[in-house]
């Protein structure tokens, strides 16, 4: 898949993909929250099968038998921009890829606010 | 006239004057019953209250009785203990009341507290019905319903709400993606390619 | 520039989702999900499909094939052996329901016009069994797993030939169903069957290799190392929903049947190779 560029287009891609998926649950979009989580805290849940379980799917730097379904969770701040951009993927990746097999571990309530939270900040340090 | 007339004259006029400004150490009747008739009034306080007020009553009576014989001081004395005494029973019952008003409001803080979690209960289950019913129920939906029923039953009406929520959102997050999903047929990755 | 052509590829997928996959009929939906897995697994013999990960995985293969020298399902063939040989308490025999013998997996599941509903073997054992004054099996586990092995054995080698009738309109509604379940993202994981099994197909979820879906109606029943026994393929279907966290249907329920019609369809022209052993 070739590098997104943080650009207008991507922002204009997520919108037009938003209103087709539109539901009327309120909940789509994720609300106003602080992300200052803890990231230490956010690595154990991305190991833990019970939690974020992250790295059956993705390869995580000190992860033990990680998946390969999704990207390696690598040169994030590059790739993302800003940490709201992960918080935005982590709470529903469906937004900017309606085909993504990413769970929505914010929006269907997979993981606690905190733990929410928690996640974002460990990812956005990887 | 003598100087001694005089004198004498001279020493009683002082004595008039001195005597009653000087004499507040001494007690006045008036003082005496104004101590007896605050004493009474927080007897009959104090008995509304539904204390035990005949010590009390008693006393007050033989401060009364000490007027004629114009001991003022011991009077007010009597009258003022009676007053204390009266004063700490009805404040003693006042906190006891106050505990009970508040074990009162717990209680009716409790139950509706425990009618919050049942109502969220219910609106849960509503939920989940209506998920099932378009095929979109969530694996733990029903177990956290009964889960937040159980809570219910030892009281910790906080927690079966938080579970009631979650349970509630589960059925109303299940039946959109349900709808959501409805159409569901080859992606555009299995299309072939042009 | 770059960015309108972004938007407008970006537009162009969601608006190809929104709609299926215009008039094409389930012989051409068929062949689009059969190419699709061939272009993904190119180096796996069309045949070979029919052994799931093993056709993909070298290393999985190697254990699957020396497990395979002394099958973990051989007792269930036995034992479904017997039970196909015992009377029932009236004295009569599943062959008295199935009378061309137990090698007979091929004709299922089909379209019941008559009935109206999709009929699977399983099913068709268990009426069998209430017709003749015996209590019905249990779908997921036990018993009918054994008298499937032996069936599934005796059935090897023929081909897979689901039909959808014309004359009956509502064959075509229950594949359509069926596909729906299929396609459908479910559970609080939001996953679809296709999310693992076409989308991810090969790759690996921590260590395990997703399975393709082509192949996957052709082994059952299967002895599962993990159930440490054998097992249906609507057990797996009920294991699949709940890793999901999705509420499983019912055991040989409308949507389950619908969607093995479904799934069966897709794997026409693979060779039943029933019973197998998975991990």
């Amino acid at each position: 898949m070739p590098t997104r560029r943080c650009s207008a287009g991507a922002r204009a891609v997520s919108a037009a993909a938003l209103l087709t998926l539109a539901t009327p649950f309120a909940r789509a979009d994720m609300p106003q929250m602080e992300l200052n989580g803890n990231a230490e805290a956010g690595r154990e849940i991305a190991m833990d099968r019970s939690k974020g379980n992250c790295i059956a799917c993705h390869l995580i730097v000190g992860g033990e038998s990680p998946g390969a379904i999704g990207p390696a969770l690598i040169a994030i701040q590059p790739r993302f921009h800003t940490k709201e951009a992960v918080a935005k993927q982590v709470w529903d990746a469906t937004v900017r890829n309606p085909e993504a097999v990413m769970p929505p571990f914010g929006k269907h309530e997979i993981l606690t606010e905190q733990e929410f939270k928690d996640v974002v900040e460990f990812v956005w340090s990887l | 006239m003598t100087i001694r007339r005089f004198a004498a004259g001279a020493l009683t006029a002082v004595m008039l004057v001195a005597l009653p400004i000087t004499a507040s150490w001494a007690a006045h009747r008036t003082d005496a019953e104004a101590a007896i008739a605050t004493a009474k009034a927080a007897n009959e306080k104090a008995a509304a209250a539904g204390i035990d007020t005949k010590e009390t009553a008693a006393m007050i009576e033989q401060a009364q009785a000490l007027l004629p014989a114009r001991q003022y001081t011991k009077a007010i004395d009597i009258a003022n203990q009676a007053q204390k005494e009266d004063e700490f029973a009805m404040s003693q019952a006042a906190t006891a009341a106050e505990g009970q008003v508040a074990a009162e409001l717990d209680r009716e803080d409790a139950a509706s507290e425990k009618v919050k979690a049942e109502e969220a209960i219910a609106a849960a289950e509503w939920a989940r019905k209506k998920a099932a019913s378009v095929g979109g129920e969530w694996r733990d939906t029903a177990k956290m319903i009964k889960d937040a029923d159980t809570a219910v039953k030892t009281g910790e009406f906080d927690k079966a709400l938080e579970l009631a929520t979650k349970a509630k959102h589960q059925g109303e997050l299940g039946y959109a993606q349900a709808m959501a999903e409805a159409d569901a047929d080859f992606p555009s990755y299995m299309h072939p390619k042009q | 520039m770059r960015n309108t052509i972004a938007m407008l590829a970006a537009a162009g997928v969601v608006a190809t989702l929104a709609t299926p996959l215009l008039a094409a009929t389930p012989a051409e939906e068929k062949d689009t999900f059969q190419t699709y897995f061939k272009a993904r697994f190119p180096d796996v013999p069309f045949q070979e499909f029919a052994n799931g990960s093993y056709a993909i995985d070298p290393i999985g293969r190697e254990n699957w094939e020396a497990i395979e020298e002394f099958p973990p399902y051989e007792t269930a063939i036995d034992n479904g052996h017997e039970m196909w040989d015992t009377p029932f308490a009236n004295g009569k025999t599943y062959k008295d329901c199935f009378p061309d013998g137990p090698g007979i997996e091929s004709r299922y599941p089909h379209w019941d016009k008559e009935r109206g509903m999709v009929v699977t073997l399983p099913l068709a054992i268990n009426e069998c069994r209430e017709a003749n004054g015996e209590k019905p099996l249990k779908y997921l586990k036990g018993p009918i797993g054994d008298l499937l092995a032996y069936m599934a054995f005796e059935s090897r080698g023929q081909v897979i030939d689901v039909q959808i009738p014309d004359d009956d309109p509502r064959a075509m509604e229950a594949y359509e169903k069926g596909k729906q379940v299929w396609f459908a993202r479910r559970g609080q994981f939001n996953f679809s069957c296709a999310s693992c099994h076409a989308a991810n197909s090969g790759t690996t979820l921590r260590t395990e290799i997703l399975s393709p879906a082509l192949g996957h109606a052709t082994h059952f029943p299967v002895y599962r190392s993990k159930w440490g026994e054998m097992g249906t393929l609507h057990r797996r279907f009920t294991g699949c929903f709940k890793q999901v966290r999705a509420k499983p249907y019912k055991p040989q329920g409308e949507e389950y049947r619908d969607l093995e019609y479904f799934l069966t369809y897709m794997s026409n022209g693979l060779e039943l190779n029933g019973p197998g052993a998975r991990k």
